[in-house]
């Protein structure tokens, strides 16, 4: 596994043509974390993710992996430094099998897991390997779409709403596997809406709004807090 | 749906669904909207809401389901077409003409039903005649000191305004407002929901809305939308209590 | 022996034999343009003249010895050059790629077409100067020659082997794509590039490769050509066009529906030979349009596209350029003096060609439509016009009238099938179907084949007035470009324009406001046929001929590139552009062939440097100094550069 590294992000702005969807994110990640990103639609959560997936080019601000500044650089760099993302429409290949699809991204480090872990973690994608990638259910497009990332030998993962759409059964199944991602040592950036599920995996939670983070919650604290949340994410 | 009260529902869609390569973004959802009311479709992150707005527009074709309009049947009118009927729709991101000037975007819409959109012979002066009513529109809104100005230059708030007065200069029967506030500051949402408030007087508004005060302030009737499905629908006091859209919104408890 | 409806099998099975012949090179060549425009989003025009490169690069290494005399290279023959050139042109596909077509990835499908067939004309001058229409013979390699005598048909071993190793080279890049670990890595990126970098992957790197392999392919066709065509010049350029409509016919669904698609579309023209020898030029472009009423996006297509017109105007709205009234009054000043400056036969070439690029720029700069069949209605009036005037005896404005009449009703139709595809697959019917136009007058006999319709006669206008006095002339046609440059200002100034140019700005709100867009496109296609009918007509009558020259996809290339120099979108460019390439045309006159090299220059660096065109790039240059003079006297810096620059929009 490479050196895995607390990822900085600091006064990061975010543009879509000329809609500024990010006004100044301040937050940080250590190494061996979970960290959720919590907040509703709209409030640039996955704009964050992307930003520091390289995938956004309008930006301003600071991304620091370690004392790496990625804020300028390509995705295909940012990739190769650890970084792999799991997108909200999850990013299945229609044209791929699930087998193309699972050894699509290529080794960016030792250390990932082999196809006998990820198979043991996803007993459902061994059935389905010889499936064309959208012919699965959307729990197991899911299930794909962390599979294919956790090859790789990526320190930190980014993760958009895996459990978005996904029915309880599965939720919880995800939730299983990335309480293991943890144990493994890997980070996890997690934007999640779902709070209940993010709650039970998390370190810290910050909370967007706007474009900004507007509160941090330590998992420790979150019993105490939880009118709090409730007001920042209910109906 | 019932059907005994279809005459006081502008709009009923039966059945609806739509596949994309298999996947089902919309499943046989059923939607009635009042006259005469502001109806919110709300719903977590690919809960199926823009998908409605385009079928409901006809910008995609159902693959299942009818949609009737006062009554009549549109499912097989092209969107050219269902924007005649009186169903006019803005769009997520703002639909402007950017090289237009501000009060060219407002005439845009205000010539159509002059009738001369074919007279390639005519001068453009002819449209002139509008002019009245484009400054009454962009005053509306706000920008009647922009007027001549072109809309590219205009910040994004003043842009969705823009897109705002060119759909009602249509004077739509039903207005289909797909996230009218995103996007935009505190101040420009406040405005834009008043706008909303005020034009709903002689007409029924349909919208998607993430922003849940605009749709607590504005929305008589609050469709929920997830995973495609209708989740619950009702006033915005019962929804707000109903476990269902707490979980679909907050996650559940998994005991 | 058996006949079949009259036909013997010899004929029959020997047409069938050419026929699959053709068709393993649609196949290859669809292939490899498919490849390409999946990937790149890049309509590959440059194809034709790659294959005529890997055509060359056989000759050339056969003919190593006398090349390069007294180095002591050896002949290299077929097999050598089956191997090498495929990597030589791949390779000058790469660095195509590097230095040119990765400039226009982000900018409108539009420039990519335009790129490429600058390059195109490039490649395909410079051989032009070099070995002119004249084909080199290439020899079937000893080991291929003879061949078996079926009883009905005698089969050339060279043919078998072109079809078996075609087939071959097709079945093994689908195995590639659609089997292995770099065939993921492509299909995805066609998908979501955005995901795959995000993995980690160099795409742009793997662009590079995805180009140079379609180029290979290409080159790799070329090869196995040279012994059965004449290895020409101009043997890409017919090709290409016919390789759009087969692309266009199978879709760009699947690998298999483009070989597919090939091979079939090569028998069928076969068989066409056989029962209609007439229509077998056509024969593709007719089925294309069949297939585009009934199936728009192709037998294998899956999408049916949500590109929308693209706007690369370069106007700057309330611009004095844009002035129609003030111009109108400085041409009719300028234009009667111009004849007592330079040659009236010359200011009348600019004038019809100012015309004609005007009525393009309708279509292409104010709906953003990209067009390239103009030349089927410019040239198809010209015949009319000619053949009215000198054979039915036509009085002269009459003539040109039935000639306007039937690019009119051309325009409306090609128009109507057209519109049914947008980008790029509008330039590819648009280009196809106008080749129908263009093999009709080569085999119909009242336009005289490659003579044209020769010593049109002048005639009075209006009876009394002898247009065969150069100033008569003249005036009559700078009588008709001036109503016809008033007509589009005011086309464009109309109601109707308003919503043009709506519809180029953003047409999903347009439609959504309740136009339907599509009739407005039609209308504005079928004015632009007419206007361009207009003058192609009045060339017939001033330059006394109607030729092939008029219909070819060169001319409609030349609207383009006149368009493109002196400003897509603006009024005055068109009238610009056609003054720089007329005069260009004339003072090259001396280079002789080396005037296509020029222009498909002129082309790539317009696209490199000049988007915006002369006119365009004045209007940035008034409008910095408009903003400078601005900010100078309210004192504060709030320059806007989204105003100032329209492009820059994301």
């Amino acid at each position: 596994m490479t050196e895995a590294a607390d990822l900085t992000v600091s006064n990061l702005s975010a543009w879509y043509g000329e809609s500024q969807a990010l006004h100044g994110m301040d937050f940080s990640v250590r190494r061996g974390e979970v960290v959720t990103l919590l907040g509703r639609n709209g409030a640039g959560k996955t704009t964050t993710l992307r930003s520091i997936m390289g995938l956004i080019k309008r930006k301003t601000g600071e991304i620091r992996l370690g004392s790496e500044e990625l804020q300028k650089r390509l995705p295909e760099y940012i990739a190769r430094k650890g970084i792999a993302y799991c997108p909200e429409e999850r990013g299945i290949f229609a044209s791929l099998s699930v087998d193309e699809n699972l050894t699509l991204p290529p080794i960016v480090a030792p250390g990932g897991m082999s196809m006998d872990d990820i198979f043991a973690l996803f007993p459902n994608l061994a059935e389905r390997r010889g499936s064309q990638g959208t012919k699965l259910s959307g729990g197991e497009q899911q299930m794909l779409a962390i599979a294919r990332i956790l090859r790789t030998g990526a320190t930190m993962l980014l993760l958009d709403e895996p459990t978005e759409g996904l029915a309880p059964v599965i939720v919880k199944q995800i939730g299983q596997v990335v309480g293991k991602l943890k144990e493994r040592g890997l980070t996890v950036l997690l934007v999640e809406q779902n709070f209940r599920f993010a709650s039970k995996l998390a370190d810290r939670h910050y909370v967007v709004e706007h474009g900004r983070i507007i509160d941090t919650i330590d998992a420790a604290d979150v019993a105490a807090s939880m009118s709090r949340i409730e007001n920042y994410l209910k109906v | 749906m019932n059907t005994a009260h279809t005459h006081d529902n502008i709009i009923v869609a039966n059945a609806l669904t739509k596949r994309f390569h298999g996947f089902a973004a919309v499943s046989d959802v059923d939607l009635a909207v009042r006259r005469h009311s502001i109806h919110a479709l709300i719903g977590p992150n690919g809960a199926g809401k823009t998908t409605m707005f385009n079928l409901i527009t006809k910008f995609l074709p159902p693959t299942e389901g009818t949609i009737l309009f006062n009554g009549k049947d549109i499912t097989a009118d092209d969107p050219a077409r269902v924007a005649r009927r009186g169903i006019v729709r803005s769009f997520q991101i703002s639909a402007i003409y950017p090289r237009m000037s501000v009060a060219d975007n407002v005439r845009m819409a205000l010539q159509r039903p002059v009738g001369s959109s074919f007279h390639f012979w005519k001068s453009v002066k002819s449209l002139n005649v509008l002019d009245d009513r484009i400054d009454e529109l962009l005053d509306a809104v706000g920008l009647l000191a922009s007027r001549d100005q072109a809309a590219a230059g205009l910040p994004y708030g003043r842009k969705r305004a823009l897109e705002f007065a060119t759909t009602l200069a249509l004077e739509p029967e039903l207005m289909l407002l797909d996230e009218p506030t995103s996007g935009l500051g505190h101040e420009d949402v406040d405005r834009i929901a008043d706008l909303i408030k005020q034009v709903s007087a002689q007409r029924t508004i349909l919208m998607v809305e993430h922003n849940l005060s605009v749709v607590a302030k504005l929305a008589d009737t609050i469709t929920v939308l997830a995973r495609g499905k209708v989740l619950a629908e009702g006033p915005y006091s019962e929804i707000s209590e109903n476990p269902e859209v707490v979980e679909a919104y907050i996650g559940g408890s998994d005991d | 022996m058996f006949e079949l409806l009259g036909i013997s099998p010899v004929l029959l099975f020997g047409q069938l034999l050419i026929g699959l012949i053709n068709g393993v090179f649609y196949s290859m060549m669809s292939l490899g343009v498919a490849i390409i425009f999946g990937m790149l989003r890049i309509g590959n025009f440059v194809h034709g003249a790659q294959y005529m490169l890997g055509a060359f690069g056989a000759w050339y290494l056969l003919h190593l010895p006398d090349i390069f005399p007294g180095l002591g290279l050896p002949s290299l023959g077929y097999w050598w050059a089956l191997v090498l050139v495929p990597f030589g042109v791949g390779l000058i596909g790469a660095f195509m790629e590097r230095f040119f077509i990765r400039k226009v990835y982000d900018l409108e499908h539009a420039y990519g077409l335009l790129l490429t067939v600058g390059l195109a004309m490039m490649i395909e001058g410079i051989f032009n100067v070099g070995y002119g229409a004249a084909g080199q013979q290439y020899s079937v390699p000893d080991s291929l020659r003879g061949g078996i005598n079926l009883g009905f048909m005698f089969m050339p071993l060279y043919r078998i082997w072109v079809i078996v190793f075609a087939l071959l080279v097709c079945l093994a890049t689908w195995y590639v794509i659609e089997r292995t670990k770099l065939g993921s890595y492509l299909r995805a990126a066609t998908e979501n590039p955005d995901m795959v970098r995000a993995f980690g992957i160099n795409v742009p790197r793997m662009l590079m490769l995805t180009y140079a392999f379609g180029v290979g392919l290409a080159g790799l066709a070329g090869v196995m050509a040279a012994p059965i065509y004449q290895v020409s010049p101009q043997m890409g350029q017919s090709i290409i066009i016919t390789i759009f409509a087969v692309v266009v016919i199978g879709g760009m669904g699947s690998i298999f529906g483009a070989i597919f698609t090939g091979l079939m579309l090569g028998l069928i023209e076969g068989l066409t030979k056989v029962f209609y020898p007439q229509g077998s030029t056509t024969v593709i472009f007719i089925i294309m349009a069949i297939v585009l009423v009934f199936r728009p996006a192709g037998l294998f297509g899956k999408e049916t596209s949500a590109h929308h017109p693209s706007d690369i105007a370069a106007a700057r709205p309330g611009s004095f350029l844009e002035n129609g009234r003030l111009w109108l009054i400085v041409m009719a000043i300028g234009g009667s003096i111009l004849p007592f400056m330079v040659y009236p036969v010359f200011a009348m070439k600019m004038l019809c060609l100012a015309l004609f690029a005007s009525a393009y720029n309708l279509v292409f700069g104010y709906v953003g439509l990209l067009a390239f069949g103009h030349a089927a209605y410019y040239g198809s009036s010209a015949y009319v016009a000619a053949h009215t005037a000198s054979i039915w005896g036509f009085p002269t404005e009459i003539a040109i009238l039935s000639g306007v009449a039937v690019a009119t009703a051309l325009g409306a139709l090609f128009g109507w099938l057209a519109i049914r595809r947008q980008g790029l697959y509008f330039a590819m019917i648009t280009l196809a179907l106008a080749q129908i136009v263009y093999f009709y007058a080569i085999q119909a006999s009242w336009t005289h084949g490659e003579d044209g319709i020769q010593s049109v006669p002048r005639g009075y206008l209006l009876g009394f007035i002898d247009l065969n006095e150069p100033l008569n002339m003249y005036f009559f046609v700078l009588a008709i470009f001036l109503a016809g440059f008033a007509a589009i200002y005011r086309i464009v100034r109309s109601p109707f324009g308003q919503v043009l140019k709506s519809v180029r700005e953003n047409e999903p709100r347009s439609i959504s406001l309740g136009y339907s867009t599509d009739r407005f496109k039609l209308i504005a296609f079928t004015l632009s046929a007419a206007l361009a009918g207009l003058a192609g007509g009045t060339k017939a009558i001033v330059f006394q001929i109607a030729s092939l020259a008029d219909l070819y996809f060169m001319t409609s290339a030349d609207a383009l590139l006149m368009t493109l120099i002196g400003g897509v979108g603006t009024l005055l460019g068109p009238v610009v552009g056609a003054i720089v390439v007329v005069t260009m045309q004339k003072e090259l006159a001396t280079l002789g062939s080396w005037v296509i090299v020029v222009q498909g220059s002129a082309f790539v660096l317009c696209v490199l440097f000049l988007r915006k065109g002369i006119v365009g790039t004045l209007e940035d240059f008034l409008s910095r100094r408009e903003e400078r003079k601005r900010i100078a006297a309210n004192g504060e810096a709030k320059a806007s550069p989204k105003v100032l620059d329209p492009q820059a929009r994301p």
